[in-house]
């Protein structure tokens, strides 16, 4: 008799353990009241990159002459449109999962789960569902505080701003991380004046800041106010508008505002403070390494863990949990070293140490950067912004990050991505070689220049550059 | 005499010049030879006014089809105007450079210190050029 595994929530971390259990042959029932797809393909990561690549065409379209290219008439973005273009594809990665699911007989039960214990879960109209394991996959939701809610036409989360059916003139967004960042950039380039307030001193906290700093520049070359080091307390209604406010003061005013401060695990109405399953500060469900709660067979994965809030580290962390349900053979996940993809304009991908890490974890660092526009790959597609940068242990000369920004660099880290998975030093990138012209070249110069023998690169070093080369 | 570098400026080591006008006011801008390695000039990130300027720090990028470089602050300073054409007429940095294309307009912090700047031919000596 093969095992049954329940699971509530269908996103990326519960459709992928539903896919991935039914694979190992498990029956699985995948419950979850909306369709299938989560946060990320609904309101999230597949919206917002089509928006992106739309941004994108727009902006290539707008300087079509620079490339040779006579346009009549003109070019003007469509919102509806838009929308309904991203609607499409929603709609097809939607049938995508239901067919996958059918092909491999997963249940989809559309309700409500309670969890009652690690084999339990009710789903109201469906009784109680009995299975060897349960995971608990039910994401996060955007955060809104009370003080917030000054105007709810006027004041969104990500949740709903794609909902909107005209775009503001002066839209304010309250945030400094990947949602925030991210909307800047769609809405900048669609016309759309504006602001963004911070807590921090630069936008993607989190991202290298050699990384961050062509960022805040590209903001600033695209006309985007980026207000830092302002914690924003209260929202206020106004006539045409909202305003910000931050020790009392207005800081900001805009038509409409996005709260773009974070998210919080799905935790709530559930069942799991009755259960007894131990949560943490933040109401995420606490978990070890194989995703296990406290309670025997219920395990926690994706968002709601609180662990990383990234569609690919819950699909990850799903196949883990699935694996160690089924006792499958498995390893706990090595959470340092998972990618990450921002899709500014330009995007970034990151994966390992940002150089402040690695110094305060101890490393002697050595860095290596390289301008994408010094790639004839680069000047050939007139997509000049850019960086590829290494971070190196100076001693053992093994590499503990790459970090790229510009045209294409979410798909060009995974070279790092891999490296870093096999513990490889720098010689590993500078020893293979790239082919000629493609823009992964930036990432060898960069190793190259890590070891201060980059071909393409002054070798006089710039004056700000502190850090030293590799003996 | 020299066309490219006028000797009514001073001249940092790195890339920028420095006109002194009334008062405890200067002009800085970049000079000839930054302009031409550059080539054309695409974008300029300057402060903005009534932002602080340290000597031998950057104050900000002027960035080409080729690279971005730092622009290194050739005295410490307040911004008092930005240059407002650059914004969409970056190339006057390349046709212009002491002219129409200079980038800020300062109050020195300390305008009897600025021993450390070049004049023009002493500059060309320093960089080994004829002009």
């Amino acid at each position: 008799m093969s095992k049954h595994i329940a699971i509530v929530g269908g996103g990326p971390a519960g459709y992928v353990a539903a896919s991935h259990a039914a694979a190992e042959g498990a029956r699985v029932t995948l419950i979850d009241p909306h369709p299938l797809g989560g946060t990320c393909l609904h309101r999230g990561c597949i919206p917002t990159k089509t928006l992106v690549e739309v941004c994108n065409l727009f902006e290539k379209m707008r300087r079509a002459e620079s490339y040779g290219l006579r346009m009549s008439g003109t070019v003007e973005p469509d919102w509806p449109a838009m929308r309904a273009k991203a609607g499409q594809v929603i709609d097809l990665l939607n049938t995508g999962i239901n067919s996958l699911m059918a092909d491999r007989q997963v249940v989809h039960v559309q309700g409500r789960g309670h969890i009652l214990d690690g084999q339990h879960v009710g789903v109201s109209g469906h009784g109680v569902i009995e299975a060897d394991a349960v995971l608990v996959c039910t994401g996060s939701s955007p955060i809104l505080p009370e003080s917030f809610v000054a105007d709810r036409a006027r004041v969104v989360t990500s949740d709903d701003l794609l909902q909107w059916d005209t775009l503001p003139r002066f839209l304010l967004i309250v945030g400094d991380g990947v949602v925030a960042c991210e909307y800047a950039f769609i809405m900048n380039a669609l016309g759309v004046q504006v602001t963004l307030v911070a807590m921090g001193e630069r936008p993607l906290p989190f991202i290298d800041s050699d990384i961050s700093a062509i960022v805040q520049r590209e903001m600033r070359r695209r006309g985007i106010e980026f207000i830092n080091k302002c914690a924003v307390e209260s929202l206020m209604s106004i006539p045409d508008g909202v305003v910000a406010l931050a020790d009392e003061k207005a800081v900001a005013s805009a038509e409409r505002v996005l709260v773009a401060i974070g998210r919080r695990p799905n935790t709530d109405g559930m069942g799991l403070e009755e259960a007894g399953v131990a949560l943490g500060a933040r109401g995420e469900i606490l978990t070890d390494g194989y995703m296990r709660t406290n309670l025997n067979g219920l395990y926690a994965v994706g968002d709601v863990n609180g662990r990383l809030a990234l569609a690919h580290a819950a699909s990850a962390q799903a196949r883990l949990a699935v694996d160690h349900a089924l006792g499958v053979e498995c390893m706990p996940l090595d959470e340092s070293i998972i990618p990450w993809a921002v899709f500014t304009m330009p995007e970034i991908g990151s994966v390992g140490m940002t150089e402040q890490q690695a110094i305060e974890k101890g490393h002697a660092v050595s860095t290596g950067r390289f301008d994408l526009r010094g790639l004839g790959k680069a000047q050939a597609m007139s997509e000049l912004t850019g960086m590829a940068k290494v971070v190196v242990d100076r001693v053992s000369g093994r590499l503990l990050g790459v970090h790229v920004i510009g045209a294409h660099a979410s798909d060009m880290v995974h070279e790092g991505a891999v490296l870093l998975h096999q513990g490889a030093t720098v010689h590993a990138i500078t020893q293979t070689i790239h082919a000629h012209p493609t823009l992964s070249e930036a990432i060898h110069e960069a190793a190259e220049d890590a070891l201060g023998q980059a071909v393409h690169k002054p070798i006089k070093r710039k004056k700000m550059q502190h850090d030293h080369a590799l003996p | 005499m020299t066309t490219h570098y006028p000797e009514d400026r001073l001249y940092h080591r790195d890339a920028l010049w420095l006109k002194k006008l009334e008062g405890d006011e200067a002009l800085v801008g970049i000079n000839h030879y930054a302009q031409n390695s550059l080539g054309e000039v695409v974008f300029l990130d300057l402060p903005r006014v009534g932002a602080t300027i340290r000597c031998d720090d950057a104050l900000g990028t002027v960035e080409s089809r080729k690279a971005v470089s730092d622009m290194i602050a050739p005295v410490d300073g307040t911004v008092l105007e930005v240059n407002p054409r650059l914004r969409n007429e970056p190339t006057l940095i390349n046709s212009d450079p002491y002219g129409d294309g200079w980038a800020l307009r300062i109050r020195l912090a300390r305008p009897n210190d600025i021993g450390h700047l070049y004049d023009a031919s002493a500059y060309l000596t320093l960089m080994g050029l004829t002009d």
